[in-house]
C-alpha cells in the first residue's frame, strides 16, 4: 500500500508571547512535524496575524514561507483591508499578487462582525475569486455561518476546529442547506464513526484534514483518517484532493 | 529524527496492531444528554477494535453515568454477552440514591461486570467524591479487589484522595491526565503504587505522553480512548505517534492496563 498524500489544512505556526510548555511552534518545528508525520504540504497561518497586527503577520508569513516548497501560506484577511490605503480590493489584489491561495479570518480576535451587514465585500470578492476561506468554529457562530452562505452561496468556507460534538445537530443541518461549507477534520473532531457518517451522507468533496498543529499530537490526527472506515477515493480526496482542488481553482 | 517505529508505521498506514496487547481502558456504549452519537453499539465498537487491533475495550454506559444505572447498564451486560472475549464492564451506580446502590451493586459481579466507573462534576453536576454516598460503593470495590475507573478533570482529585489508603484494595484508574492539574495526577501516580493515570482527552495535548514517560512514570499510564464518546483511532494516533521508547508504548498501550485492571490475557 503506499503511503497516503497528506495536506493539512489548519496549521497556525509562530511563537505565543506566552510560550508553551511542551514545545515551541516555530518555523522549524513545524518542519520537523511535517517530516515527521509524512505530511506532503500544510496550509500555514502565522500566528503574528493573532498576538499582533494581522497583515503584520501576513509579511511574517510571506518571508518565513519563501524557499519552504511544503508551506501553502494562508493570509489573514480583515473587511477593512490593510494599511495604508485601508481598501479590501487592493489588500486582496496584493495577497493574490503574493501567490496567495487560500485567506482565513478571525473575527474574534481582529474585532469586526463576520456577518455580511460588515464583512459581505469580503465575502463577495473571496466569492468572486474562488478563494477558500477558513474560519475557526470558535471564532463564529453557526447562526452567523448559515448568515454568510445564504447570502454568498458560492463563498468557499472551511471551518475549522470542528468540534467532537457526534452526529453535530446544527452542523449538519448546514451542511444540507449550504453546498459551499466545508469542514477540515482533526483530532479535535475525534467522533467515533463521525468521518464515515459525513461521507454517506454529504459525500466526500467537502471535508479536508488539518492537525491541530500546534497544540494538539499530529498523530492523533493521522490516525483519525488512515483508520476511517471509508472507501480508498474518499480517504484520498479528504486528506488532499478536495484542498487541491480548491487551491487549483482560485481566480488570481 | 529518529526512523519510524512500528507503532507510528502501522497508524501512518491504517493497519491494525499485530502482536501487541491493545487495551483501551475507557469506553462506553450508549447515547448522551448532549448530542447524538453515531453507532454507539457493541458491534460497532468491536468492528472499531478490529480495525486497529485492540484485543479488549473496558466500557461503561454512559446512559448510567448520566441518571439510570439499571438500564444502561444491561446495555453493557448485553455487550459483555455478546463479545465475552473483548468487552470488560464497568458497573455504574445510581450513588445519589443510597437506598438503591446496594441492591444495584448486588448484581454487579453476576452479570459479568469486573470494575466500578465513577463520574462527577462535568456539565451535569453529581455528587462530589468525598460525599458519605461513595462509602458503600468503594468499600464494595475494595471488598471484591476491583479497579475503579474514576472521571477526573482536576478538581476530583482531591477529593478521591483520601480513598486511596482507605480502600488499599482498588486500582484506581484516575481519567483524563492532562485535562488540568497535570502535576497532581502524576504525584499520586507517584505516590500512590494503585493508582494509574489514564489518557483519553479530545484535546490530544502535544507533548503529554512525552513528558509523562520522561517524567518516570511510563509504568503507571494506561491508554483508553472515551470511544464511542470520542474516536478510538485518534485516541490511539497520540501513543502511536508519541515520542518515547517502544517498549514504553507496550507498556501505556496494554501492559500497564492489563496489571491495573487485574486480568489477563493473550500473551504478547
Amino acid at each position: 500500500m503506499s503511503t497516503l498524500k497528506l495536506i493539512a489544512c489548519d496549521v497556525l505556526v509562530g511563537l505565543p508571547r506566552k510560550p508553551f510548555a511542551l514545545f515551541q511552534p516555530d518555523a522549524e518545528d513545524l518542519d520537523r512535524e511535517l517530516a515527521r508525520l509524512e505530511i506532503a504540504s500544510a496550509v500555514v497561518r502565522h500566528r503574528q496575524c493573532i498576538e499582533n497586527f494581522p497583515h503584520w503577520g501576513n509579511d511574517v508569513l510571506a518571508r518565513e514561507a519563501t524557499g519552504r516548497g511544503s508551506w501553502i501560506p494562508a493570509f489573514a484577511l480583515t473587511p477593512d483591508g490593510a494599511p495604508d490605503d485601508h481598501n479590501m480590493e487592493t489588500m486582496l489584489a496584493r495577497e493574490l499578487g503574493r501567490d496567495m491561495r487560500i485567506g482565513w479570518i478571525s473575527p474574534r480576535e481582529h474585532m469586526f462582525s463576520p456577518r455580511p451587514w460588515c464583512s459581505g465585500k469580503l465575502y463577495g470578492a473571496c466569492a468572486d475569486a474562488r478563494l477558500p476561506l477558513l474560519v475557526d468554529y470558535r471564532g463564529i457562530t453557526l447562526d452567523e455561518i448559515e448568515e454568510v452562505l445564504t447570502a454568498f452561496p458560492k463563498l468557499r468556507l472551511i471551518v475549522t476546529q470542528v468540534p467532537r460534538l457526534g452526529r453535530h445537530r446544527s452542523l449538519y443541518a448546514l451542511l444540507e442547506r449550504h453546498a459551499g461549507l466545508h469542514l477540515c477534520l482533526s483530532s479535535a473532531y475525534s467522533v467515533h464513526e463521525g468521518i464515515p457518517d459525513l461521507v454517506e451522507k454529504f459525500g466526500h468533496a467537502r471535508f479536508v484534514w488539518g492537525t491541530s498543529y500546534p497544540e494538539a499530537e499530529g498523530g492523533a490526527s493521522v490516525t483519525l483518517l488512515t483508520y476511517a472506515p471509508v472507501s480508498d477515493a474518499a480517504r484520498a480526496a479528504i486528506a488532499h484532493g478536495n484542498i487541491e482542488r480548491l487551491l487549483a481553482e482560485v481566480k488570481p | 529524527m529518529s526512523a519510524p517505529d512500528y507503532f507510528q508505521t502501522a497508524g501512518r498506514s491504517g493497519r491494525a496492531l499485530e502482536d501487541v496487547m491493545l487495551i483501551d481502558a475507557h469506553a462506553h456504549f450508549g447515547h448522551g444528554p448532549d448530542f447524538p452519537i453515531v453507532r454507539p453499539t457493541a458491534k460497532a465498537l468491536v468492528a472499531s477494535m478490529d480495525r486497529l487491533g485492540v484485543l479488549l475495550s473496558c466500557v461503561s454506559a454512559i446512559p448510567a453515568i448520566f441518571g439510570d444505572a439499571e438500564h444502561g447498564n444491561a446495555l453493557v451486560a448485553d455487550g459483555i454477552r455478546e463479545f465475552p472475549d473483548r468487552i470488560f464492564g464497568y458497573f455504574v451506580v445510581d450513588v445519589g440514591y443510597p437506598e438503591k446502590v446496594t441492591a444495584q451493586l448486588a448484581g454487579a459481579k453476576e452479570a459479568g461486570f469486573k470494575g466500578l466507573k465513577v463520574w462527577s462534576y462535568g456539565a451535569r453536576p453529581g455528587l462530589p467524591y468525598n460525599h458519605p454516598n461513595y462509602q458503600a460503593v468503594f468499600a464494595f470495590a475494595n471488598e471484591h479487589a476491583m479497579p475503579v475507573l474514576a472521571h477526573v478533570f482536576g478538581p476530583e482529585l482531591d477529593e478521591l484522595e483520601g480513598y486511596f489508603r482507605r480502600f488499599p484494595r482498588i486500582r484506581w484508574l484516575l481519567a483524563h491526565v492532562g485535562s488540568a492539574e497535570l502535576e497532581k495526577y502524576m504525584q499520586f501516580a507517584r505516590q500512590y503504587p494503585r493508582v494509574y493515570v489514564e489518557l483519553c482527552l479530545s484535546a490530544c495535548p502535544r507533548g503529554l505522553i512525552e513528558h509523562l514517560v520522561a517524567s518516570g512514570l511510563e509504568d503507571k499510564v494506561i491508554w483508553g480512548s472515551d470511544a464511542v464518546f470520542l474516536d478510538q483511532a485518534s485516541q490511539l494516533g497520540r501513543v502511536l505517534f508519541a515520542q518515547i521508547p517502544e517498549e514504553a508504548k507496550r507498556k501505556i498501550l496494554g501492559q500497564n492496563a492489563a496489571r491495573a485492571l487485574g486480568f489477563t490475557h493473550r500473551a504478547e
